[in-house]
């Protein structure tokens, strides 16, 4: 065969492997030639003689960013990564704004191990390069690659905060800010994501899990529903819904969903787990042992369901295989005081079922009494009734506290209920008497003299019996409030509330007496004297609670408060009528509020008498706020107090 | 039940602040009876008041359910001036059981005939015991407080106290401070050690009182 025979019968990559067999037959084909040659080899897929010829391109024009970054696509996909990098970054040097020599060099140096080197390639890129969201998002993943997390997550978030962005770049966020550990960052990108592609469930199924995590369980619910629905055979859906059920107190609708767990997923000991807990937690105990069971033999390694199925074994009085599953417990985490406390008690339990005395007191004293509760069936916890039980033992202690302070005041001497009247009684006589001297023994207001004093000196009266009492109330009550269920509060509560009953019975029986004997001017409007009764006694309330926990922390207040009464018994207007003073005197007088509340008061006898000076809208402000003062200090003050 | 969460207190004293608790944490597991060995002045009666809730801790929170004793024996609930039975249908008010039936057990149990309704602040210290004892025992609770007493007067009067303590003891706890190694052995079937402000954890009696010796060893 001659040679044009020969070559004429060559395929053309023989052709080119025959031409670059040697450096002579090379060094003779020209740029074009070894240009062709290579992409010949190439889609031959004879990467080696593709290489050769290119890298003998590069040599003749080194210059050339082109051929090196052809070089380096082909020694990449050859499998040399390293070459490739080399090739990519000269490729660079010669044309830095090459973006896709700068692309290979990333991915080269990313391929050979070198996360750093392709990083620095990365950031290399977006300074000389037109900057693109792809390119930032790149650099994320490779931050993400070199565990610089906070680096990605700030990559990831100026794309995602600056241009339009994508489910991917998106997810990226929430999965970076989740690994970093903020839940509220994950949380605002998934809520983003879920509302940019609400049909999505990637972005919602993120969201219910950080909202999950975050204990935000009333906003997991209604997107964990919405999975469900979506995800019929997802069990860990099912799981996170029981689990945000069971941690707002729903616990029947969280047995349903794990139940519903168990339904996609039979075996698994978390589910079953979950299900004995709460079973017990809601009573059937019986199935509750049932799931525990299953789910030791599904876990056997997992100490906390050993625990838990010791404590619903114990609740059942079957205290032997209490005892045998606590002790596996106690293998399985020898180091935990809880399962060795609760073995103890366990162990206690077992030994101690026998009573500390027979039962029955051996004939010595009848049957004891049995509290009402203990012979109401169980009811499950609920908020609700918890609140309803609550008020129920509050009224209960005011109503004890009421009956026994007016028994120990009735009791007290030779008078009984008649000694109520006589602080009272004695100041209306001692005024009009030593009043009547004056004026021709005309009231200011009304012809009568000790009907007029009655209306000044019984809501005072009212008022100073009030704060009286309130002194001493914590001190002298140290042993009732040993009673846990009988708080400070009550015990304030209670004693204005005996005082306000005495002192309206005193007003009603005494202004009823005059009314009978015709002593008094008529009126219809009486129920202004018990509005102005409740807001004196409102405003004592609030001055007796900051007394009564001012004097336990500060002894001179109540030497004080002795100054103090003697000044507002003068300065209330109890004997005379602001209109009779001075402006000078009237204008500051006209603030006090007890004669704010006593010309109220006087407003329900005296059918002409309105006095300019009298707001009511004050008297309540002051009242209210009084009481509120009055809360906030004990609240302040309550662990300061004495106890002893 | 009782939980303790990183509870502490302290009072001021001359020259600083006596420890009682120091980030005490613990829970009381139901049906269960501690008995608290302590030093004079470890703090066992304010842990008492701490539980019973009539005294505020400086730092931490407590839990509780059920219903709560007032110290077994303690005769600070009764007002002077009035007799045993106004008393006693205080606390029954209080606690909404029904007063007649408790007033009856008291009255009976208690054996004070004709006084029982006088002013208690006419009763010898003997008598008032009785009352207070026996009151206590009358109300049907979940967890008992007690502070060193269950038992007084005579012997025979004693045993009483002891029976119908135990028969309490079938539904209820049991939270028993004192010194008496012996008192704390004879009810209880858990023991722990309150010593410079740290509550030991629960143990069993015979481990608790060798916590307790070595304690008292190292003061």
């Amino acid at each position: 065969m001659t040679d044009a025979e020969r070559l004429s019968a060559e395929t053309p990559i023989e052709a080119v492997r025959a031409r670059l067999a040697s450096d002579e037959a090379a060094a003779a084909l020209s740029v074009d030639d070894l240009l062709i040659a290579s992409e010949i080899a190439y889609v031959s897929r004879d990467l080696v003689t593709s290489v050769r010829a290119m890298t003998l391109l590069v040599a003749r024009a080194p210059e050339s960013a082109p051929f090196h970054h052809r070089l380096a696509i082909l020694l990449f996909e050859s499998g040399d990564a390293a070459g490739a990098a080399a090739s990519a970054a000269l490729a660079v040097r010669h044309d830095p704004a090459l973006e896709p020599a700068h692309d290979l060099l990333v991915q080269a140096r990313l391929q050979a191990g070198d996360i750093e080197g392709a990083i620095s390639a990365a950031e290399a890129r977006a300074t000389l390069c037109v900057p693109s969201q792809a390119g930032q998002l790149q650099m994320a993943r490779l931050l993400v690659q070199a565990n610089r997390v906070e680096e990605a997550l700030q990559a990831v978030h100026s794309v995602n905060d600056g241009g339009a962005p994508t489910e991917e770049s998106l997810l990226m966020e929430i999965e970076l800010a989740y690994r970093s550990g903020d839940l509220h960052a994950a949380s605002n990108a998934a809520a983003r994501a879920a509302r940019l592609w609400p049909d999505a469930a990637a972005p919602r199924d993120k969201l219910a899990r950080i909202l999950f995590e975050l204990s935000h369980h009333g906003r997991a619910i209604p997107l964990l529903l919405r999975l469900r629905e979506e995800q019929p055979d997802d069990a860990s859906v099912c799981h996170l819904l029981a689990a945000s059920y069971a941690s707002m107190g729903k616990n029947r609708l969280a047995l349903d969903a794990i139940l519903e767990a168990l339904r996609i997923d039979p075996g698994n000991g978390e589910y079953l787990y979950m299900a004995g807990a709460l079973s017990n937690r809601l009573g059937e105990r019986d199935q509750g042992i049932l799931y525990l069971r299953q789910a030791v033999a599904a876990a056997p390694d997992k100490a906390e369901i050993h625990v838990e199925l010791a404590h619903a074994l114990a609740h059942a009085n079957e205290d032997e295989e209490a005892v045998e599953v606590i002790d596996r417990a106690s293998q399985l985490a020898p180091a935990s005081t809880s399962v060795r406390d609760l073995r103890l008690f366990l162990l206690a339990k077992r030994s101690g079922r026998e009573p500390v005395a027979p039962a029955g007191g051996s004939g010595l004293f009848p049957p004891m009494p049995r509290a009402p509760w203990r012979d109401r069936p169980p009811r499950p916890p609920s908020r609700l009734g918890a609140i309803g039980e609550q008020l129920l033992t509050q009224a209960r202690v005011l109503t004890a506290l009421v009956l026994r302070d007016f028994r120990h005041r009735t009791a007290q001497g030779r008078f009984g209920f008649l000694s109520l009247f006589i602080p009272q009684a004695i100041n209306i006589l001692t005024l009009g008497i030593v009043l009547s001297l004056f004026n021709g023994g005309m009231p200011p207001i009304g012809g009568h003299l000790f009907f007029f004093y009655a209306t000044g000196v019984m809501p005072f009266y009212l008022f100073i019996h009030v704060i009286d009492h309130s002194q001493n109330l914590f001190q002298d009550n140290i042993g009732v409030l040993q009673v846990p269920v009988i708080a400070r509060l009550d015990l304030v509560l209670a004693m204005a509330l005996t005082e306000l009953l005495i002192g309206f019975t005193v007003i009603v029986v005494t202004f009823g007496t005059f009314e009978l004997i015709s002593y008094g001017p008529r009126s219809d409007n009486h129920i202004e004297a018990v509005y102005a009764t409740l807001a004196v006694w409102l405003f004592a309330l609030g001055l007796g609670l900051i007394s009564a926990v001012m004097n336990n922390l500060w002894r001179p207040w109540a030497n004080g408060w002795m100054i103090t009464q003697r000044f507002l018994y003068v300065a209330s207007g109890v004997f005379f009528l602001p209109q009779s003073m001075p402006e000078w005197i009237r204008e500051p007088l006209s603030w006090n509020p007890l004669l704010q509340c006593i010309e109220w008061f006087r407003t329900g006898f005296f059918r002409d008498y309105e006095p300019p000076w009298l707001d009511k809208s004050y008297i309540l402000a002051v009242a209210f706020g009084t009481v509120l003062v009055g809360l906030i200090l004990e609240r302040a003050l309550r662990r300061r107090m004495r106890t002893q | 039940m009782i939980r303790l969460e990183r509870v502490s207190k302290s009072y001021a004293v001359p020259g600083g602040r006596h420890v009682i608790l120091d980030d005490v944490s613990f829970e009381l597991p139901p049906l269960s009876r501690v008995g608290i060995f302590g030093v004079n002045g470890a703090g066992k009666s304010a842990l008492l008041r701490l539980i019973a809730g009539s005294e505020m801790p400086d730092r931490g929170r407590i839990v509780r359910e059920g219903r709560i004793s007032f110290p077994v024996g303690f005769t600070g609930t009764f007002h002077p001036h009035l007799s045993a039975r106004e008393n006693v249908a205080f606390l029954a008010r209080v606690y909404g059981m029904n007063h007649d039936e408790v007033s009856a057990w008291i009255e009976e149990f208690a054996e004070l005939d004709r006084y029982f309704d006088m002013p208690v602040g006419t009763y010898s210290s003997g008598m008032f015991a009785r009352i207070a004892v026996a009151t206590s025992f009358a109300f049907d609770f979940d967890l008992y407080l007690v502070d060193e007493v269950i038992e007084v007067g005579d012997a025979s009067f004693r045993r009483k106290c002891a029976a119908a303590f135990g028969e309490r003891m079938h539904s209820a706890s049991l939270i028993l401070v004192s010194q008496h190694v012996e008192t704390i052995r004879q009810y209880c079937n858990l023991g722990a050690v309150l010593h410079r402000g740290k509550l030991s954890d629960f143990t069993t009696i015979d481990e608790a009182l060798e916590t307790y010796e070595r304690s008292l060893r190292a003061t």
